[in-house]
């Protein structure tokens, strides 16, 4: 039937259609985390900068640690996009409930102040539209929002318009929101959550640690990984690696050979 | 008591002001009496003034019951002065008034003529003659002055403007020849405007009142091109612009809206108010329409001049996109809602940071590298999520200058599993110290990995309990 023929070339058109709708565009730069299992699950192509992306607390309580991994990420854009700014959305009551974000901080996650612009919201109605304008202004490199709330209005048809416009001006949209939203047209989707840090002495922080799980990758494989950041190299390390050397070293009676053993070396040369 | 006004039946049954109310109800008992409210009156007066404006921008009250208007350069908008006149007057007499209008070379000829004047318009130039047959009261002077010279037999302003100069000024002050030089432009009477006018502004005056808010934004940018002409011709753009949208009723509809740098492109001054429309709760309210739209530039800057380095022009117009952006979600949001991160130069944490308006924001002088480092061994010092106000927490610590051991935040207990400080942030020296207690500040990580920047406030020697607080997260 004629039908049939019909169909099949619908189905190429869309298929066609489909891999342009992905590929095209000013996708200006791939990010890459410069972490290889990270960026193998993109195909070592880094993932695309001109989407949404969703970054949700796994649980609660985690979204000072969701907000990390998206200010890490939001870095990236900016040094992929020298010359841009970046919007920060933030509902009037999600500063309430988690803070706002703090300059010195944030040049500790990897984003330089001064290329921040801040704004308020007074609903997640208005942040949508705050973040669809500033995706097709093209004024900036990326926009990172904050929902104070899993917002129901967050779905499929905003996530799939911040698609579009952001695969036209090749702007990032990152979306925090404290829980995973139901739907969303989000070409990754990421759950965040604290982990804790491999520092051996109680007295020492360490360099903070975060458990990543992709959930949803357009563009590759979804995994779960736990990281570290190292904020004067500026990017993550896996936290596992570290995991391993230390304990060889980590005896109980001598911590500090754990902490530093430089000064070791020193003494056996000199 | 006594009667202030009286209205046209009442001028009819005799009655005038001045008149006592106990003589007034003997002539006539059926009269209507109402207490006088100049303070309403004074009210009334403005809000005419307001309306007033849709003729000239510069309109000065000339209480209690009059208005006085610089037409300069508006006659031409409504088909000359004739025209313009009988607007006005159509336009009052809808609204349930009664007027007199004179128009005049100076303020003080068209006073008179709107009072004794037998047409409404005295010719350009002629400023003895009009005034030569009119009575003395023409002259704003004090009705004893006027009795006094009525006493002497001058009766018109002809005949004093006849007598030797002198003299009249001896006798009867002299107030009477500056009223007199005022009448005639001998002397200058600048108007008091109700409103400050900026000089920019453009206005388009309709046929056909516009109701749509599409309609008015397309005359919004027209008047905008207009404005531009004018802007350039000085080289400068606006930082601050304001429209006024005159309905068919008499309303007065006003919005302004600020950008943060100075403004010449047609557009994106019509994309402004586009956004300040979208922002009114009741919309334009436009009901019979606009007749009369008016664009001022309410503030001026120079406009720099675009720097030709031709590697720096990717870098300017991504600026210049920006400010665009940032100017709409200003006028949707509200200025103090898009704001940029500045060095704050203390070290208060809460005022370390500061969001400085995105229209006030200069450059950066102090540097973030400037101020605490942000991190250690790579680890981060500062809180990536500041409270701007630190929450209270209940702390169990180990020793009285330690860490916290267990801690309850938001109802929920946590325990702590690493803690690294103290940093101690004492109030700033020449702020004063005075009831201000020293922070110790901890970083602290509990059993699943969080953390949280938590402060003692008060040393020991400064308080007794010292209370604890949380002031940031990190991630």
């Amino acid at each position: 039937m004629a039908d049939a023929g019909a169909l099949a070339a619908l189905r190429r058109r869309l298929v066609r259609d489909e891999a342009a709708s992905t590929r095209s565009g000013p996708v200006q730069g791939r990010l890459k985390f410069d972490l290889t299992p990270l960026d193998a699950a993109f195909g070592g192509a880094g993932l695309p900068m001109g989407a949404a992306h969703e970054v949700a607390a796994a649980a609660a309580g985690e979204e000072a640690a969701a907000f990390g991994w998206a200010a890490a990420m939001l870095g990236r854009a900016l040094d992929l996009r020298p010359g841009l700014s970046t919007l920060l959305v933030q509902e009037d009551g999600a500063g309430r409930e988690s803070g706002e974000p703090d300059g010195p901080g944030l040049s500790a996650w990897g984003v330089d102040p001064d290329r921040v612009v801040a704004t308020r919201t007074r609903d997640a109605a208005e942040t949508l539209k705050v973040i669809d304008d500033a995706l097709k202004s093209g004024a900036v490199a990326a926009v990172l929002a904050e929902f104070r709330q899993a917002d129901p209005r967050l779905d499929l048809t905003a996530t799939r318009r911040f698609n579009l416009a952001a695969a036209r001006s090749g702007a990032m949209a990152l979306l925090v929101t404290p829980a995973p939203a139901e739907t969303s047209a989000a070409v990754t989707r990421w759950r965040v959550s604290s982990a804790p840090s491999l520092s051996p002495s109680r007295g020492l922080l360490g360099p903070p640690a975060l458990r990543v799980e992709l959930t949803r990758n357009r563009y590759g494989r979804t995994g779960a990984w736990t990281l570290e950041w190292d904020c004067d190299e500026r990017r993550f390390r896996t936290q596992n690696a570290v995991g391993v050397v230390r304990p060889v070293l980590d005896r109980p009676d001598r911590p500090d050979l754990a902490a530093d053993p430089a000064p070791d070396r020193r003494r056996q040369t000199g | 008591m006594r009667a202030t006004a009286v209205d046209a039946a009442a001028e009819a049954l005799g009655l005038h002001p001045g008149l006592s109310l106990s003589d007034a109800r003997a002539r006539r008992p059926e009269v209507e009496v109402v207490e006088a409210d100049p303070a309403g009156d004074a009210a009334l007066l403005k809000r005419m003034a307001e309306a007033a404006r849709r003729w000239s921008p510069v309109v000065a009250l000339d209480a209690p019951d009059g208005l006085l208007l610089d037409v300069s350069g508006c006659a031409h908008l409504w088909g000359g002065e004739e025209s313009m006149l009988a607007d006005a007057a159509r336009r009052m007499r809808v609204l349930g008034f009664s007027v007199r209008l004179g128009l005049a070379d100076t303020p003080g000829l068209a006073w008179a003529v709107a009072r004794y004047g037998e047409r409404p318009v005295a010719p350009g130039g002629a400023r003895r003659e009009p005034l030569e047959t009119m009575p003395t009261a023409a002259l704003r002077i004090p009705s004893e002055t006027v009795q006094a010279l009525a006493r002497v037999g001058v009766r018109t302003v002809g005949q004093v403007m006849d007598k030797p100069r002198g003299p009249l000024a001896r006798r009867y002050g002299a107030a009477l020849l500056l009223r007199l030089d005022q009448a005639t432009g001998l002397r200058a009477e600048p108007l008091k405007a109700e409103q400050e006018v900026p000089p920019h502004r453009v206005e388009q005056r309709l046929f056909e009142p516009v109701v749509s808010e599409a309609g008015v934004l397309a005359f919004v940018e027209r008047l905008a091109e207009a404005l531009k002409a004018r802007l350039d011709g000085e080289g400068v753009g606006g930082r601050r612009f304001g429209l006024e949208l005159f309905r068919v009723d008499g309303a007065v509809k006003r919005l302004e809206v600020a950008c943060s740098r100075p403004l010449a492109e047609p557009r994106r001054i019509a994309a402004l108010f586009a956004e300040r429309i979208a922002s009114l709760n009741d919309g334009l309210e436009a009901d019979y329409g606009f007749d009369v739209l008016r664009l001022w530039a309410l503030k001026v800057q120079p406009l720099k001049a675009a720097t030709g380095a031709l590697d720096g022009m990717a870098v300017e117009s991504a600026d210049a996109e920006l400010d665009a952006l940032a100017d709409r979600l200003a006028v949707r949001l509200g200025d103090k809602a898009v704001t940029r991160l500045k060095p704050g130069d203390r070290r208060e944490p809460e005022r370390a940071c500061r969001a400085v308006p995105y229209a006030e924001a200069e450059p950066s002088v102090a540097s973030w590298a400037a101020e605490v480092p942000a991190a250690y061994q790579g680890t981060p010092l500062r809180p990536l999520k500041l409270f701007r106000r630190p929450e209270p927490v209940e702390a169990v610590a180990e020793a009285p200058d330690g860490p916290p051991l267990r801690f309850t935040w938001r109802r929920v207990a946590r325990r702590v599993a690493k803690a690294e400080g103290p940093e101690r942030i004492a109030p700033d020296w020449s702020e004063g110290r005075a009831g201000r207690l020293t922070r110790d500040y901890w970083r602290l990580e509990d059993d699943q990995g969080r953390r949280y920047w938590v402060f003692r406030h008060g040393l020991y020697e400064e308080t007794d309990a010292p209370r604890w607080w949380v002031h940031g997260l990190f991630p």
